[in-house]
């Protein structure tokens, strides 16, 4: 003779099962929430500041600025640094007659480790380039790559911390001539 | 009689409950959830790209910032989607401060600030301060002696802040 269960307890255990509709509402309202504030093009931006020209003395106790220019002219690129500024290099166009980006960034990278907090480097086209163009020497001079050296700066408490950045703020030199 | 015994039947079949399973669909709404958490807009800023205007590709990744929009197409100008300058209705004077100011774009700019100046004053400081932030839709194909004529209208509108505004290079 088989042992038969009882039919109350084999009801109890069918209601046992989770109840998946409060959940499902609440993902459903998520969903139009974030529907409404989705953003399928990545759009960023990149940031510069109205250079300011100010006749005043710089403070003299202060540490002397890089000043780093870049001047885009139609052969290639003029890097000068200091006040007054003194060329240090000149990056021709490569030989498909493009700027050479990579060389560029390149001299960037060896000129940062040894100006470690310095952050600022003004753009001067001389030449007329398309704003796409521009965008990209911008890139070039702004992003710090994962190909490139890493660089380590010391914090306030003595902490090395890596750079992200090489030259991010970018001003255009030449805006208000 | 024979009705009757036919409703006695009926009522006596057992109703099964019908349960819809759900798993299926939760899992569904689940990567839904996860593929829009992904491309959901952090800073908040809306921007409208009107049609002309092709965005140059950028490896920035920083997130836009909240300000008043200037669009630049080859022959339209807006200000947040206001149409200042059509190139088929220009004006007589169109540039001014030696040609290195576009006059309609420096007055609806002023405007602008004055605005939002006066807004701020009106609700006691609760409204947005003046930012000075520009954010510059420019397409890709422009000439930088055009740009810099924006550029240098904004500055004198008293908009010290630009941001260019770009495509990620990772879509």
């Amino acid at each position: 003779m088989s042992y038969k269960k009882p039919t109350r307890r084999k009801k109890n255990k069918e209601d046992q099962g989770l109840n998946l509709v409060p959940i499902l509402d609440a993902v459903f309202i998520l969903i139009f929430f974030l529907l409404m504030s989705a953003q399928f093009v990545k759009i960023y931006e990149i940031g510069s500041d109205v250079p300011i020209i100010s006749n005043s003395e710089p403070p003299k106790d202060k540490k002397k600025p890089l000043a780093l220019t870049v001047e885009i002219t139609k052969n290639g690129f003029s890097i000068s640094t200091g006040v007054p500024a003194k060329r240090i290099k000149r990056i021709g166009k490569n030989q498909s007659g493009e700027y050479d980006l990579l060389t560029l960034h390149e001299f960037l990278v060896d000129l940062k480790k040894t100006n470690l907090s310095e952050e600022v480097i003004v753009l001067e086209p001389i030449v007329d380039l398309t704003y796409e163009e521009i965008v990209k020497i911008m890139d070039e001079v702004r992003v710090l790559k994962k190909t490139d050296d890493a660089l380590f700066k010391k914090d306030k408490d003595g902490l090395d911390v890596q750079l992200k950045t090489l030259f991010s703020k970018i001003m255009f030199g030449n805006l208000m001539s | 009689m024979s009705r009757n015994r036919s409703v006695k039947n009926k009522k006596r079949v057992k109703r099964k409950s019908f349960d819809l399973d759900i798993t299926s669909l939760l899992d569904i709404l689940v990567i839904l959830l996860i593929f829009l958490i992904k491309s959901y807009n952090s800073s908040g800023v809306t921007l409208n790209i009107p049609e002309g205007i092709e965005l140059p590709k950028s490896e920035s990744a920083n997130i836009n910032t909240a300000g008043v929009i200037i669009q630049v197409s080859k022959d339209k100008i807006w200000v947040d989607s206001k149409t200042v300058l059509d190139t088929s209705d220009l004006p007589q004077n169109l540039y001014d401060d030696g040609g290195r100011r576009v006059i309609p774009l420096f007055d609806e700019l002023s405007k602008k600030k004055d605005e939002i100046k006066n807004m701020n004053i009106q609700t006691g400081g609760k409204a947005q301060k003046f930012s000075g932030v520009v954010n510059l839709i420019v397409d890709k194909s422009l000439k930088y002696s055009y740009v810099k004529k924006i550029m240098y209208t904004c500055a004198s509108a008293g908009f010290k802040e630009y941001k260019f505004v770009v495509m990620g290079e990772q879509q």
